[in-house]
């Protein structure tokens, strides 16, 4: 047997591959991967660089040409509902729990996302804004400060008393207003990114 | 609108290299690694290597070509592919009508650049 090549960029692309037939039936699908898995290994030297890797993938094409060629055609994912409600919904993470929650299921489901950026969505911030919200209520501000929180259950508004004594004031307030601005910006830039993602699926419907 | 002449040459080998591959097979059956890297070498035959694969299926769901696996020196077992007798009266037909169509094409554009 030959010793199967593990390399991120080989997997990356036989994910791609493996997504771009799809719509094939079960067997024509899986022997088509199969072929390009054999082909990559037989192509490549036994301790490939990066190079060798770009070359070698460059060489076969890019998964959508080679699905056109299996007679897939070109999906276009365009950014619509399901990307802004996955933006707004991870961003604000209200309804609490809920809210961010399904946000996440959106965010893995849309195909205009690398997963890369998809890991960037989910951490920045876990539970959003409301998260983000009960967080900086409980912020340590230090010794000898004090904060007093009155909330009532299930709503995220809260009355809250703090005796400072310890860091300076902007400090809590540059730590909240992280919390609160970061979402905005990761956001942002996933809508942008995934703009442009949709152009790109565009260009591959018209081979 | 009209194509320009890479769309047309792009299309030209598109229709033919189900065809070149048949010829490939007329001599002997090859794996398709080796079917794939020799045509490949050929100036302008291939652009894209991995889309040989869903021809190569193509063309057996055709019967155009039969497989069979064989165990090699080194690695796995490997698909071998043989020209049918579907597959060399297809090879056939095509070698006619293409050297036809070469020589209308290549009387006409001689005219032109004379």
């Amino acid at each position: 047997m030959t010793v199967p090549v593990r390399h991120p960029e080989v997997d990356q692309y036989l994910r791609a591959l493996d997504d771009a037939v799809r719509p094939l039936p079960r067997r024509e699908r899986d022997e088509l991967v199969m072929q390009v898995t054999e082909h990559i290994h037989a192509a490549l030297p036994p301790q490939p660089t990066g190079a060798d890797v770009r070359n070698v993938l460059d060489g076969l094409g890019s998964p959508a040409d080679i699905a056109a060629a299996a007679g897939v055609k070109a999906r276009t994912v365009r950014r619509g509902a399901r990307e802004a409600f996955a933006l707004v919904l991870l961003v604000t993470g209200l309804p609490p729990l809920i809210g961010w929650v399904v946000g996440l299921g959106l965010l893995l489901w849309s195909p205009l996302w690398s997963a890369r950026q998809k890991l960037l969505g989910a951490l920045v911030w876990p539970g959003g804004w409301f998260f983000a919200f009960v967080f900086g209520l409980l912020l340590p501000t230090g010794a000898g400060s004090t904060i007093s929180c009155v909330s009532s259950a299930g709503q995220f508004a809260a009355s809250c008393t703090t005796t400072h004594s310890g860091p300076p004031a902007w400090m809590p307030a540059l730590i909240v207003a992280a919390l609160f601005l970061a979402p905005i910006f990761v956001a942002a830039y996933l809508w942008r990114e995934a703009g442009r993602r949709s152009a790109t699926y565009e260009l591959a419907a018209t081979p | 609108m009209v194509a320009t002449s890479s769309d047309v040459v792009s299309q030209l080998r598109r229709g033919a290299l189900e065809f070149c591959v048949l010829a490939m097979l007329v001599e002997e059956e090859r794996y398709a690694f080796d079917i794939v890297r020799s045509l490949s070498e050929l100036d302008g035959m291939v652009t894209a290597e991995g889309t040989l694969y869903p021809l190569l299926s193509r063309l057996h769901k055709d019967g155009r070509v039969s497989t069979t696996w064989k165990d090699s020196d080194a690695g796995p077992p490997r698909k071998y592919y043989a020209i049918t007798a579907a597959g060399r009266q297809a090879l056939a037909e095509f070698t006619n009508e293409w050297r036809r169509f070469r020589d209308a094409v290549e009387s006409l554009l001689a005219k032109g650049t004379t």
